[in-house]
């Protein structure tokens, strides 16, 4: 009986990171799972400055030229969100976001990489470093 | 900017970062139109250089009050989240119609006799030289208004290594100090190379009364640009 339990509880366990994980280590042969979605998301006001603009262009492009099928598929996303407008309030206030942000969500798991961006703002290899670098550490 | 971003990105201590992250935002143009405006503000008392230098200390004071009572707000635990929307989505909103009353009251234009701030708003106007209050207050004020930006730069890069610990707690000061380098170098050059500029009109007093026309239409000017940029450019 004990043994029924502890392979009960390691069959919880491993399904229960694969949400993450496994879909990272799974990126080249499928694109499956939906509860491994990863957003990154864009938090702005209405105005912006130029290197505000830069970083929203190259995230945009770094995340669809790295992840062209997970794009494809809606598992990845990238979304750009007004922090003016009303309704973009609840996911800031969830995320706890309280100005010009980049933010890199996969499940309960969250990583800001704005300092990083902005220093590639202009850079879009860089920038696709950075990118790639944070959504390894969410699913990681 | 690329100079200073290398030397940021290889910093190994927080106290260079600091003094990076404030240059970068001084030399930003949004704080560098404040420190334009500063700089015409703090200089209107030409005829007085040491005034004009101690007025530049005094503006990069201010600056440092607000940067580093910021940091101690959230320090002691208030909500970084809602203190930065407040100034990020406002700080800009606030600051352009500000200018544009500050340079009225300049010209006289406009007379506000609130209670409390009779004597600043005198002092702020033709009457009398300006106070070191005044100018104290225009750094809190223009550090402030926090610009998209500026606002990353302090909220999203400064404050963490700031309030990671009580060591840190002096970062907001050398980040204040660069913002407010350009001015204290003008306000130097003002008042030890070219002070001989303001001595030569020392007795023409119409001089002085120009210069602080020029100056408030220059806050005009600014306020301006900044009410066409929130509301023209998106």
């Amino acid at each position: 009986m004990k043994n029924v339990n502890l392979f009960i509880t390691v069959l919880i366990v491993i399904f229960g990171s694969v949400s993450c994980n496994g879909q990272a280590k799974n990126q080249k042969n499928t694109q499956t799972v939906g509860s491994s979605e990863v957003s990154v998301y864009y938090f702005h006001f209405t105005r912006r400055c130029a290197t505000c603009m830069a970083v929203e262009e190259n995230a945009r492009k770094a995340v669809e030229a790295l992840y062209p099928n997970e794009v494809k598929t809606g598992e990845y996303t990238f979304t750009s969100l007004n922090l003016d407008e009303t309704t973009t309030k609840e996911i800031a206030d969830k995320l706890g976001v309280g100005g010009q942000s980049l933010l890199v969500v996969c499940g309960d798991k969250k990583i800001d990489i704005t300092s990083e961006a902005w220093m590639a703002a202009h850079d879009p290899d860089k920038m696709k470093t950075e990118i790639k670098s944070g959504i390894d550490k969410v699913l990681f | 900017m690329e100079f200073l971003k290398n030397i940021l990105e290889n910093s190994q201590y927080s106290v260079v970062t600091a003094l990076i992250l404030g240059l970068m935002t001084a030399i930003s143009p949004c704080p560098l139109a404040t420190n334009i405006s500063a700089i015409g503000f703090i200089s209107r008392d030409i005829d007085e250089r040491k005034r004009v230098f101690v007025n530049g200390l005094i503006y990069t004071l201010g600056r440092a009050i607000s940067y580093t009572g910021l940091a101690l707000i959230i320090y002691f635990g208030a909500s970084q989240m809602n203190i930065s929307r407040l100034f990020q989505g406002w700080g800009e909103k606030i600051l352009a119609p500000l200018l544009v009353i500050i340079g009225l009251l300049m010209l006289d234009v406009l007379k506000i006799k609130f209670p409390s701030f009779a004597g600043l708003t005198e002092k702020i106007g033709n009457e009398g030289k300006g106070s070191y209050w005044s100018t104290l207050l225009l750094g809190i004020v223009f550090a402030l208004a926090f610009c998209p930006y500026s606002g990353v730069l302090y909220f999203a890069m400064l404050i963490p290594i700031t309030v990671a610990s009580v060591s840190g707690l002096y970062l907001p000061i050398v980040f204040a100090l660069a913002t407010g380098l350009p001015v204290i170098i003008f306000a130097w050059l003002l008042a030890y190379s070219v002070g001989s500029v303001g001595r030569l009109y020392n007795h023409i007093k119409m001089f002085e009364l120009w210069f602080r026309r020029v100056v408030a239409v220059l806050f005009i000017g600014v306020g301006l640009y900044y009410l066409i940029r929130l509301f023209v450019v998106n």
